[in-house]
């Protein structure tokens, strides 16, 4: 074979003039926007790099890492925060060995995503107070790291060797983990080694993935039910549905935040009774938040649902009724499955909204990720820190958003099995 | 034939009784909640000595503002605040969408420019702001930066703009002329000045909600296929005219819905200008919570006010949709 038949024309072959021409400097005009735009890009950079680099205290950051990371959580009990991160590992190593094992972009993401993860606790296992040493800081955290990815191949190998079983038990397991977690941050008894941890000592990145989590777990059936309602036949239930999702989407989040605050608790009644035992109801605060987020979540989600639905054609409804499926059949053995399968990217990244959104809870004074920001703030010994506390939240809400945006992206969906 | 004419379906097997029934119930479920949920509040509010109405609204406020387009004073009562916030939101809003659309234009044309340096700072801006908290982004660009701006007696000067910690002046049009403002001692003289706190509000829904728009009128062009440029060009039209008379018009049908929901959600994050302090509707409304106790009041008069705008802003733009919407046969 004659190789020089390969090589596209002289004048098409790449290098770097030719590239520096074409994609700097094809008009005078154009040559001028170049050199404005790096003047503009070295006038950024080079004074935000020097101040991180020479003025910045970042001291703020590594002396609160524990605050960032759990809030006030006691430290006695961080261990069952750390069971949490572990079972994520050990089940997304399952998952991954079932279904991505194949797409290596999704497993680097994710994979980069729990290396920074765990870090974390490593860098936690040391007291605030105590000076912290590069060589002490490093250890632990690679124990931690160890440990992880342990757990992680371990699901693999599962996943690997008992397919067939580990594909039966994977779906539960996913659907356990979220109360699995709730029970173990939030303790059941009074005493022991499941001590009650109230929910005024959770805090930082802990609540912030906490409210996250319910919003999307408790979202995500409610606006399903809501689209659903909004295309259903029945016109009384479907003006209830349009009036529910365009009034929560014409005001704003934090008006809904404050109603559940502030209203949500008028709401209940004064005492409740069941025969011997009475009880006031009370909701707590971050439960509040919760329920405030996912309701507003929820229209949101019903919207996007609705687009899925719309987009399944008329001949699969109609050959649901001609096979003669019940109502509820048709809907979730036909229709869901498809619609929801349509709609992953777009869902996807509404939860990424709605976990940029948890940030609104600092205004109601919980102590998230931005509210703990603002505590360490008034630190006297943190003065003046805005822009080093305030860009490290930043970072950590942008690596986190960032990580499931690129995820949902390059995801490849397991299709339906008629177009497997 | 004649039979099927005859015979009518029992009640209990007809599925048009169903529905009716189903809609019954669902209304009984729903007032039964309605009026369980409703009862509960209003015991609440009365064990709490908090009675409900609006008849709050003209005593005397005792709070000051700020920031005031206005007639207001500590003495001015809580409707007059109400007024303030109110105007102050339909500013920051109407503002913010014009300078966001600019912004948000030039953006997204820098992203679709073959100049490398030039879509990689467009594009390296959008990741960035996409992907952090509007609320994260608002503190830290008014406690980090606005608060750290120059003195006024070393104010930045960007052409005839001033930039400095006390404020942002601008030239404007005062008595039919126009005035530049000039630093003189420890104020600006002349020209319209931006509180730390309105700047700060504006220019960070402007930067934040400009990366979003950038993005749809990106997507937007992209959608149009090459072939119409090249067309365009085929038949002799300047770039300037293929951009003005091929590519938009097809551009704006694509770029319109998602542009309103980008306007909506400007006017709705514009309640976190709390966050920094600036006296906006939200926020005039939750001291007057705190003063008052009168939340359910409140809560539903400024969430009726957001729908409002919502509902008119949706209609607006519906109907331009419907005027560029593409014709067919």
């Amino acid at each position: 074979m004659n190789t020089s038949a390969a090589l596209p024309p002289l004048t098409e072959r790449i290098s770097i003039l030719r590239w520096l021409r074409q994609n700097l400097f094809r008009s005078v005009a154009d040559g001028a926007v170049t050199v404005l735009g790096i003047v503009l890009l070295l006038s950024l950079v080079i004074p935000i790099v020097t101040w991180a680099l020479t003025e910045a205290r970042w001291q703020v950051v590594i002396e609160n890492i524990r605050l960032f990371a759990i809030g006030q959580y006691p430290i006695e009990y961080v261990w069952r925060v750390w069971v949490c991160v572990l079972l994520l590992a050990l089940i997304c190593g399952v998952s991954w060995g079932l279904w991505l094992f194949r797409q290596r972009a999704v497993g680097a993401a994710i994979l980069a995503a729990f290396l920074l993860l765990g870090l974390l606790p490593g860098a936690l296992s040391i007291p605030a107070t105590e000076k912290v040493a590069g060589f002490s800081l490093m250890l632990p955290s690679l124990a931690w790291l160890v440990a992880m990815s342990t757990l992680g191949a371990l699901g693999y190998a599962i996943a690997a060797r008992a397919p067939a079983r580990a594909r039966k038990l994977v779906g539960p397991a996913w659907i356990l983990y979220l109360p699995v977690c709730f029970v173990l941050v939030a303790g059941l008894g009074p005493d022991g080694l499941l001590a009650t941890v109230g929910s005024n000592l959770w805090g930082g990145l802990l609540l912030t993935l906490l409210i996250t989590a319910v919003g999307i777990v408790a979202s995500f059936p409610l606006g399903v039910l809501l689209a659903l309602g909004r295309r259903s036949k029945l016109p009384v239930v479907k003006a209830f549905c349009i009036g529910y999702i365009e009034l929560i989407r014409g005001v704003p989040l934090i008006t809904i935040l404050f109603m559940a605050q502030l209203i949500l608790p008028l709401f209940l009644p004064d005492r409740v009774t069941f025969g011997p035992i009475s009880f006031r109801p009370e909701i707590d605060r971050v439960i509040r938040a919760m329920a405030g987020v996912s309701l507003f979540s929820a229209a949101y989600m019903a919207e996007n649902v609705r687009g899925g639905l719309q987009n399944i054609p008329r001949g699969q409804f109609e050959a649901a009724d001609a096979l003669g499926l019940t109502a509820t059949q048709k809907m979730t053995l036909i229709v869901l499955p498809q619609a929801l399968r349509m709609v992953v990217p777009i869902l996807v990244g509404q939860f990424i909204g709605l976990f940029k959104d948890t940030s609104l809870v600092t205004i109601v004074s919980l102590l998230d990720l931005l509210g703990i920001g603002n505590t360490v703030l008034a630190q006297p010994k943190f003065i003046g820190t805005q822009r080093e506390v305030y860009l490290f939240v930043a970072a950590i809400y942008w690596i986190f958003s960032y990580v499931m945006g690129a995820i949902s992206r390059r995801l490849e969906l397991p299709q339906s099995a008629s177009r497997r | 034939m004649s039979d099927t004419k005859k015979t009518r379906i029992p009640i209990w097997r007809d599925e048009r009784a169903y529905a009716v029934l189903a809609q019954v119930a669902f209304v009984v479920v729903v007032i039964a909640a309605g009026v369980f949920l409703f009862g509960n509040l209003l015991s609440a509010l009365r064990r709490q000595n908090i009675p409900i109405g609006f008849d709050f609204l003209p005593t005397r406020a005792g709070f000051d503002i700020s920031d005031s387009f206005l007639e207001y004073t500590a003495s001015s009562n809580y409707l007059q605040a109400f007024q303030v916030g109110l105007v102050n939101t339909l500013v920051v809003a109407s503002v913010g969408i014009v300078l966001a659309s600019v912004f948000g234009l030039i953006t997204g044309l820098a992203g679709l420019t073959h100049n490398f340096i030039i879509s990689r700072l467009a594009r390296v801006y959008t990741e960035i702001m996409r992907n952090v908290p509007l609320l994260v982004f608002l503190v830290f660009w008014y406690r980090g930066i606005v608060f750290n701006l120059p003195k006024i007696s070393e104010a930045l000067s960007i052409g005839p703009i001033l930039v400095s910690n006390r404020g942002v002046a601008i030239p404007w049009l005062l008595d039919g002329a126009l005035s530049l403002p000039v630093v003189r001692g420890r104020i600006f003289d002349g020209g319209f000045v931006l509180s730390p706190e309105l700047f700060a509000i504006l220019s960070g829904l402007v930067i934040y909600t400009a990366a979003f728009i950038g993005e749809v009128i990106r997507a937007g062009v992209q959608a149009i296929p090459r072939g119409q440029f090249e067309a365009a060009r085929a038949l002799g039209f300047t770039g300037m005219q293929s951009i003005r008379l091929i590519v938009l018009p097809q551009a704006l049908r694509v770029i319109i819905p998602p542009l309103t929901s980008q306007y909506l959600n400007l006017t709705k994050n514009s309640s976190l200008a709390a966050a920094v302090g600036y006296p906006d509707l939200w926020s005039i409304s939750t001291v007057i919570i705190n003063q008052t106790g009168r939340a359910v009041e409140m809560i539903a008069v400024v969430m009726g006010i957001y729908l409002t705008t919502s509902l008119l802003t949706s209609l607006f733009m519906n109907w331009y949709n419907n005027k560029v919407r593409l014709i067919e046969r």
